[in-house]
Parts: structure tokens; sequence; C-alpha cells
């Protein structure tokens, strides 16, 4: 990465054009300030179901958790959805919602999983996506390979060590690439306190990184 | 500035894109710094890369995804009509049981329960009421508010006539 490009955007870039398209404004979207009427409901689902699912596999980091949750915010967005009135965009209520489902889920199921994923064990859906992340890179060297794979278990690991919001926050601005507004809507947060989140969470990432990186070098020598 | 390397404040700003002049100018003479932050861009950009690859799901996942959403969405508003009748049907008892109150409360507001009818049809007169009331009280031994009086009293010749 240059550091012409790291000055004058934000970093991450690896939403593609469609998963950017389920975060715009759609059919639903247009009414938004009158509720959602229930026949529009099914077209909100369409819309909006891979990235909710995405934020929640970023929260949660279980499948299976994730597509549980992610028919429990539809749910209970029905339920809700007289009550929207486009504060915020139908994207971003709909975060709120999964942020919340995604708290209650609590963190021990998440350590499992991480535990599960980084012991080298069974395959599963998200060892495929840790293989999935090589085929990305299919000239990285083994080298680098396991380069990037020490590099996301600190992540990780860093946001598994910060406090719920903090880890969301985080998550929200990184991995979905969230404005700080967007994230204070769906967290309820104002947004000098979800600077301050990113401040901290930067702060752990960046240890354990260092930390990582220092461990790797004395290996390596 | 330049004589001081990043802050995670200074960091955060630069991974949000929006880096003070200083910061930007002290990145770009600092190598430490450059290599700091591309190792931290790198280690949260495969953060965002793992999530997106991890929720890459095939289109029939989403499909039964979406039919168990819709599903459970016709099965709750069930749920809310029977809801909704036990809320007319407890409305309807609520009201009953109200009416029969009404219907019953001038009985207990006379104390006369089954001949409250006979009362409604003669009221008292308030002057034979009166006249009765100074008859009751003419009939007494001593005035009502020398009662506690006249037993003190009486409790003393008990007394009196109990030592003798």
């Amino acid at each position: 990465m240059t550091v012409e490009r790291t000055l004058t955007q934000p970093i991450a870039g690896v939403l593609t054009a469609r998963d950017r398209a389920s975060r715009s404004s759609g059919a639903v979207e247009a009414r938004a300030g009158i509720g959602i009427r229930e026949e529009e409901f099914e077209q909100l689902v369409r819309e909006h179901q891979q990235r909710i699912f995405r934020v929640l596999m970023g929260l949660v980091r279980d499948a299976d958790a994730a597509d549980t949750l992610t028919q429990e915010c539809f749910l209970r967005a029905y339920q809700k959805r007289a009550t929207f009135r486009g504060e915020a965009s139908v994207g971003t209520w709909l975060v709120r919602i999964a942020v919340n489902l995604a708290m209650d889920h609590g963190r021990s199921r998440r350590r499992a999983f991480w535990s599960r994923v980084m012991g080298g064990g069974t395959r599963n859906a998200e060892g495929d996506a840790v293989a999935m992340l090589e085929v990305a890179h299919p000239d990285a060297s083994p080298e680098r390979a396991l380069a990037a794979r020490q590099e996301l278990a600190a992540v990780w690991d860093a946001a598994d060590a910060l406090a719920p919001q903090q880890r969301t926050v985080f998550l929200l601005r990184f991995a979905e690439e969230m404005t700080l507004e967007e994230i204070a809507n769906a967290t309820d947060l104002e947004v000098g306190t979800v600077k301050a989140h990113l401040f901290r969470a930067v702060g752990a990432v960046r240890k354990r990184v260092g930390h990582r990186g220092t461990e790797a070098r004395r290996k390596e020598r | 500035m330049s004589e001081q390397h990043l802050s995670d404040e200074n960091l955060t700003e630069l991974l949000l894109g929006t880096p003070e002049e200083a910061v930007a100018a002290h990145v770009a003479g600092c190598e430490a710094c450059r290599a700091e932050l591309a190792r931290l861009s790198a280690a949260v950009s495969r953060a965002s890369e793992w999530t997106r690859a991890a929720a890459e799901r095939p289109a029939g996942f989403w499909y039964t995804q979406r039919q168990a959403i819709l599903e459970g969405v016709s099965a709750r508003p069930q749920r809310s009509h029977l809801t909704a009748w036990a809320s007319v049907l407890a409305a309807l008892v609520l009201t009953a049981v109200l009416l029969g109150r009404v219907s019953v409360e001038p009985n207990l507001m006379t104390g006369n329960g089954g001949n409250s009818v006979d009362s409604a049809a003669a009221p008292v007169d308030p002057d034979d009421e009166l006249m009765a009331e100074i008859q009751a009280s003419v009939r007494r031994p001593v005035p009502r508010a020398f009662e506690p009086a006249l037993l003190v009293t009486q409790e003393l010749h008990r007394a009196a006539e109990a030592n003798q």
C-alpha cells in the first residue's frame, strides 16, 4: 500500500459495488418516514439480507449464529416496521437491530469459534473463509499467507479483548465501512463517542499487530 | 509533530482518511510511522476481507434464508390475531363485569340489598328523621356527650362498693 493511497482515502475498500448497492437507498428506502408497508417487506429482506448477514458474521463470527440472528433481525424489523420513522436509513435501522441482537448473543460463542479456527481443526464455513482469503491472494508465498493469517488473528484477538461497543464500532467502521454518523445512529452513540471507541480499538489492534510482528521477526531469526 | 511519532488518535485519523496536515506531513517524512501505518492498515483490511469472504454464500442460501424469514413473518401475525381475539374477549368480559357492578351499585349505596326498590319508592322525610333523632336523644338517661363521664362515674362507684 502506498502512502499516497493511505493519506487520501480510507482503508479497506474491499466492499464490492453490489455490497454498496445493498446499503444505498432501495425501493423501501424511498418511503422512509412513514413506516414500512407489509408488501414491501420481502423487497426489504432481498435488499438487505446479505449485508445484515455480513455485519452479524463480523460481530459473532459463527455462520450458523449469523444466519439465525439475521432471520431474527428481520422478524424484529417486521414487528417494529410501523415504528420506523426514517430518522436513519432503513439499512442503518436494520444494522441497529442486528447490533443489539449480536450484543445479546454474547461473546463466549465468539471465543469458542475463534479457538476452533485458530486451532487448525476441522474445516468449516469460517475455515473456508480463511482459505478463501488465501485464494484471493494466489500469488502469496506460504510465508505471506502465514503472515496474513497472523495479521487476521491479531485483529480478531484485539477485537475480542475490546468492550462490546468498541468492538462493534471498530467492525462497523473497518469491516463494513460505515460512516461515523451511520455508526452513531446504529449504536445510539454520539459521533464523538464513536471516535473515542475507534481510538481505543485501533490502539489495541496496533499493540497486537506490533506484538505479533515482533514475535514473527524473532522466529525468523 | 515531526519529532513525535504517531499516536493512536493520529493513526485512527489516518485510517479514516481524515488526518491533520501535520500528521500527514509527519508520515510522509517518517519511515517508521509509514511502516507502522501500512502494517496496521493491512491487518484491518484483512479483517474486512475475511468478513466479506466469510459472508459469501450461494444464491440458494439467500433464498432459503429469505423463505425462513417470510415464513416466520407469516407465523407471527397468526399469533397476533389470537392475541387480538383474546384482547377482545377480555374487553367484553370486563365490560360485562363493569355493567353488572353499575346495576348493583345503587343497592349497595342504600345498604338495603333487596329492599332497595321499596326504599326508592318511599323516600324518607327529613323532618321525620330529625324528630325521630330528637326523641331517641330525649330517651337517653344522659346526653350523648356525657356518656363517657357516666361510664367513669359508674366504674368509680363499683370500685368504692367493692372496697367496702
